[in-house]
């Protein structure tokens, strides 16, 4: 009984820490969330299977490792399994790369997407579309660095791999960005980088 | 391997300052001799201002406590759970006296028959003789009413 009790007394603070945590991380994990989904509903889902996921694992994490960190490697994730589950729904949509991703993904011709000039006039809006259509590991990558302002051994930690992984990462996502701006606006872009 | 494409992959890291100081020195002294990659430097420090111009992403449409609820979604089945066992438990209650009284009170049924044959045999001792025959009854040693 006493064990019980003490057992539901634990879980009563592990909700109550998980929640100040989360209170606490909520809006620079949406933001990390719709920068690598590029819109509001994805943006959502990806946040709300983090926060499950985060739940569920809470038991799991070091209290050692700054909470933020810990949830972005959860929203890294799921976001990857996010995008594998949509590559299986939509086989053809893709043109598949190399064995790590590393040949550029297909852009959709955004010539035939209605309200294109709108998504023309924004250079936020392109930068996110190249974004979007970057291999999710380079995506997160760089957007932890550039979006987030984090250190190449921060992003390591989250993502849990090497340096000299990330490195390369974030050097080839920049690489594939540049493409994929150069072929969606090749006038505006091929005067700034 | 040229020297480009041995550096060209640390160009990146190297404006971030992310390199160690020894593999920096060995870049910018590639980038004094080099045009290309330093013309490849200035596009990736480009994209890093595109990606850094970007705005904020707009504020969440979801609120903190619908996400968290929805972390939880255990907790209306387990209530439903304990507030259904609580009405098994009440019916349960309410019915279960009723029938166990109904199981114990039943008497034993008694037959007309035997309590015709009670009645004779009680007849015959009073009487002391079989009804039926007339014929006087005979004391078994040790019998007694």
């Amino acid at each position: 009984m006493f064990s019980m009790l003490k057992s539901k007394t634990e879980a009563i603070s592990a909700n109550a820490e998980f929640e100040q945590l989360m209170r606490g991380a909520y809006r620079q994990a949406h933001s990390v969330a719709y920068r690598l989904t590029g819109n509001q509903v994805d943006a959502e889902d990806l946040l709300q299977e983090s926060f499950v996921r985060a739940f569920r694992f809470f038991h799991r994490y070091d209290r050692s490792l700054p909470f933020l960190s810990w949830m972005y490697r959860i929203i890294s994730n799921a976001h990857i399994d996010m995008v594998r589950r949509r590559n299986k729904l939509k086989p053809s949509s893709l043109d598949h790369g190399g064995k790590d991703g590393d040949q550029a993904l297909e852009i959709a011709d955004l010539s035939f997407c209605p309200g294109v000039e709108l998504i023309r006039s924004s250079y936020s809006d392109c930068v996110q579309k190249a974004l979007n259509a970057m291999n999710p590991e380079f995506r997160m990558a760089v957007v932890l660095s550039d979006v987030e302002g984090m250190s190449y051994e921060e992003i390591a930690a989250i993502m849990e791999t090497s340096i000299g992984t990330v490195r390369s990462r974030i050097h080839r996502g920049r690489t594939q960005l540049r493409g994929f701006l150069l072929k969606l606006q090749p006038e505006t872009y091929g005067r700034m980088i | 391997m040229s020297n480009c494409e041995k550096f060209a992959p640390l160009l990146s890291a190297y404006s971030d300052r992310e390199l160690s100081a020894g593999e920096s020195l060995l870049v910018r002294q590639h980038l004094f001799e080099c045009e290309a990659c330093t013309a490849e430097l200035k596009t990736l420090e480009g994209i890093r201002g595109l990606m850094l111009e970007m705005p904020s992403a707009p504020e969440p449409r979801v609120n903190f406590e619908q996400l968290i609820a929805a972390t939880r979604p255990q907790t209306g089945s387990r209530a439903r759970l304990v507030l259904g066992l609580a009405c098994v438990a009440v019916v349960v209650s309410l019915i279960a006296p009723g029938v166990m009284r109904t199981a114990h009170i039943v008497p034993p049924q008694t037959t007309n028959q035997e309590l015709e044959r009670e009645i004779a045999r009680d007849q015959m001792i009073e009487a002391e003789a079989d009804p039926t025959s007339g014929a006087p009854l005979v004391h078994l040693a040790g019998y007694s009413r």
